[in-house]
């Protein structure tokens, strides 16, 4: 069976490193002078807070990077903004207050789901949103879960199946990370072959 | 009477479980839902999501309260059923193993699977004490081992998704019931309920007694043999459909023992309509109290309703 990461991180763990990069939802004390602290994000400002981090502790140039930043904001946009969903391989969605709803934002739709934060929503809920278009990730996953309702509930997949459907991988969403920006554009260029 | 009545219920708990649902829909909308002639969202919400949960809830119900009448019947055991005997324990191992191996896409033949290996294991080490005793030894044992590998396999899950896959599951749910289950599950446990069925006379003759049994010709070992089928094939389906589900088969065939009389084929039939009842019902009602994104599982709510009525039986047979 193929390994997959664990989350659960002891201190006695990150004891024996030499550098700890730690995030979370909450703030962390490790009481340690080598540990960076990256940002809990749901936005392009969290993004750049966590890069600039980086670049001052590492001493890294991400001039190129906050350049691809800046450009999103001038990303051509559909005259129409189309109307998003995103769905994720458990049926999990994300509404307002998420980077989902700052990417879908950013490349010119509208979010469908209005219902703030992360969430699962029943699968009522999901057949009666009426979107454009439809965003996924982790499709593509080799895990097949109990849990996996859009890939496994006929209803879903039906109505996946009648929607135009946009893949993006499931690796561009870290919380706050550079893959946003990645996402964004696939997603821009999809909303603009519509 | 009783069973027109039950079946009645049956009727009045399907329609009330096809007008509960997140999705706002009045009766006549609900009723072209159901033929499609309807908004294509109300046709799919209707005719794939509530009406597949509806059926799902009855015949996962019919099962359980089936395979308990039959259980107490043959043990002549109120305290029997398909979760103290370690079906239950046994089709919920064989689904986790699959969660656990990443083959989710087996679940149902995995959970079926365990129901009858467990079953099978039951049969075979109950035969060198044929009869009841026989039944429940063998069941509580494998049961325990089951939940033990089940443990094992939760303390072993390579990570915390998998670990909360697994936990959610075994809460029991029949809100990701589809149509594809469902050919799968009503097939099963329609002969399985049949079997169980075809055990009543002999468990008529076994309230007797198994001496009395024998010598009226009942043959112990294929009486046996019809309950550990039906019962496997019943829990397995279910358990596959909805995950664990515990204390219908204990509590339904009690009730309906106040209600129907002593006399156990009647009541294998009368069970398995009540258990239907109850389980639309149960379903039903967690719904409507659930919260936006805050799925209130049905296993939990039927075991917060069963363990009461476990220690009343228990401790009523306590001697003073």
């Amino acid at each position: 069976m193929a390994q997959r990461p664990r989350l659960w991180a002891s201190r006695e763990v990150l004891a024996g490193t030499d550098m700890a990069i730690v995030t979370g939802p909450s703030a962390l004390n490790l009481d340690r002078d080598n540990a960076l602290a990256l940002t809990w994000g749901e936005d392009f400002a969290a993004v750049q807070t966590n890069a600039r981090a980086m670049s001052a502790r590492f001493n890294l140039d991400i001039a190129p990077f906050e350049a691809e930043l800046a450009k999103l904001s001038a990303l051509d946009k559909p005259a129409n903004p189309p109307r998003i969903l995103y769905l994720s391989r458990s049926g999990g969605s994300a509404g307002p207050g998420t980077f989902v709803d700052a990417v879908i934002r950013a490349a010119g739709g509208i979010n469908v789901n209005a219902a703030p934060g992360w969430h699962t929503p029943a699968i009522e809920r999901v057949l009666q949103y009426e979107p454009d278009v439809i965003v996924t990730s982790f499709f593509g996953s080799d895990y097949a879960g109990i849990s996996d309702r859009a890939v496994r509930h006929s209803a879903l997949r039906r109505y996946l199946g009648a929607h135009p459907r946009v893949e993006i991988p499931g690796k561009l969403w870290p919380c706050a990370g550079p893959g946003l920006i990645e996402a964004t554009q696939q997603l821009n260029r999809a909303v603009l072959a519509l | 009477m009783i069973r027109a009545a039950l079946i009645c219920l049956i009727m009045i708990g399907i329609a009330a479980s096809l007008l509960v649902g997140p999705a706002p829909i009045d009766l006549s909308d609900a009723a072209a839902g159901l033929l499609g002639q309807s908004s294509e969202a109300t046709n799919a919400i209707m005719r794939e999501v509530r009406l597949p949960r509806s059926l799902g809830a009855l015949i996962v119900g019919a099962g359980l309260g089936a395979s308990g009448a039959a259980l107490q019947g043959f043990t002549r055991n109120d305290l029997a059923a398909p979760g103290l005997l370690g079906f239950s324990a046994c089709a919920a191992l064989g689904a986790v193993a699959a969660l656990y191996f990443g083959l989710g896409q087996w679940l149902m033949p995995a959970a079926i699977g365990g129901a009858l290996i467990g079953a099978s294991v039951i049969a075979v080490m109950a035969r060198r004490q044929v009869g009841a005793g026989g039944l429940i030894l063998a069941g509580i044992g494998i049961g325990a081992l089951a939940t033990a590998i089940t443990g094992l396999l939760m303390n072993l899950a390579p990570n915390p998704w998998a670990l909360s896959e697994l936990t959610y599951w075994l809460m029991g749910s029949l809100e990701n019931v589809d149509a594809g289950g469902l050919f799968i599950a009503v097939p099963l446990t329609a002969v399985g309920l049949l079997a169980l069925w075809r055990s009543g006379p002999a468990l008529r003759a076994l309230a007797l007694g198994e001496d009395t049994a024998t010598s009226l010709g009942v043959s112990l070992p294929r009486v046996q043999a019809l309950i550990v089928i039906g019962t496997a094939l019943c829990i397995g389906a279910g358990v596959a459909l909805a995950g664990a589900i515990g204390f219908v088969g204990l509590f339904i065939p009690h009730i309906m023992r106040r209600i129907v009389g002593p006399d156990p084929a009647a009541l294998i039939s009368h069970s398995a309509l009540a258990g239907g009842v109850f389980l639309l019902a149960t379903d039903t009602l967690a719904r409507l109290t659930a919260g936006p994104g805050t799925p209130l599982y049905l296993g939990i709510v039927t075991s917060l309703i069963g363990v009461p009525f476990f220690l009343y039986l228990a401790l009523r047979r306590t001697p003073s």
